[in-house]
């Protein structure tokens, strides 16, 4: 295993996890693709598992694993959902294009 | 040569990360992803964590990636359109990268957490699980209850609507 001890390790992994965040909420809030919006959602859960099992292994602390399996579990149900939510979307509008939907607009 | 390995993986998994944000196509998006998934489980190994890794394969690369692809093949996307919105969120995407930026900056120039050297005790398989199946025996089970409800919404939405025959 390569030395974990090493701050410039605990940097780089930082800096991913960031980088991650930062590019999956640029996604969720730019792309107009419902699939691709879903998939930066998925990017951004998957940056915040990196931090948790950086701290657990750092701290070791059994509890960061405990958080990070149940949060792959509550991402792929949601992913189920949206995609599920999608495709009927799809069958009401025929396209996934988050601007043509403003039904709930007011 | 740890290091220089670490900076390339690093390189690596943004370049993933932005291959998902700026592809055009949803599909070529998907591939990225899976490749962005494998990236995170070879950090997760670095971390000293096998379970997590194994677990980022078997249901991340395994199975959500299968189930984006699968939605994009069944959907008929050749009607084309914008691929980015010019919103006001388009500012508040910058602002909220800025931000998260600028946490990196001050996390990198004062350490939190002193870093510690890990004894592969607490987060090794056998501990995980046995805490996994004591500790937190209820949350699991809440869990499963969970992903229960989780399926029912599923179907509900995915039922024909109104009007529509089967």
């Amino acid at each position: 295993m390569i030395s974990l001890a090493s701050s410039n390790t605990i940097f780089w992994t930082h800096a991913v996890a960031f980088s991650l965040f930062s590019l999956g909420l640029i996604g969720f809030l730019v792309r107009r693709n419902a699939i691709v919006v879903l998939m930066c959602v998925e990017m951004m859960l998957n940056s915040v598992n990196l931090i948790l099992v950086e701290m657990a292994t750092r701290m070791n602390a059994t509890e960061g694993l405990i958080l990070v399996i149940f949060t792959i579990t509550v991402a792929a149900a949601e992913a189920a959902v949206g995609l599920g939510m999608i495709l009927n979307l799809y069958r009401l509008k025929g396209t996934v294009d988050l601007d043509s939907f403003h039904v709930l607009k007011g | 040569m740890n290091q220089i390995l670490i900076g390339l993986l690093s390189l690596l998994t943004i370049g993933a990360g932005v291959g998902v944000v700026i592809a055009k196509n949803a599909v070529i998006s998907a591939f990225n992803l899976i490749i962005l998934f494998f990236l995170l489980a070879i950090w997760f190994l670095v971390w000293e964590s096998p379970l997590i890794a194994m677990l980022q394969i078997l249901i991340y690369a395994g199975a959500i990636v299968v189930l984006f692809v699968f939605v994009v093949m069944l959907l008929d996307l050749r009607k084309t359109f914008e691929i980015w919105t010019f919103h006001r969120t388009v500012v508040l995407a910058v602002m909220a990268v800025s931000v998260t930026l600028g946490l990196l900056f001050f996390q990198s120039v004062s350490q939190i957490i002193p870093p510690q050297l890990s004894q592969p005790n607490a987060t090794s398989l056998r501990v995980v699980s046995l805490a996994l199946f004591t500790q937190y025996l209820w949350a699991f089970e809440i869990l499963s209850l969970f992903l229960l409800a989780m399926m029912i919404a599923i179907f509900s939405v995915a039922r024909p609507m109104e009007g529509e025959t089967e």
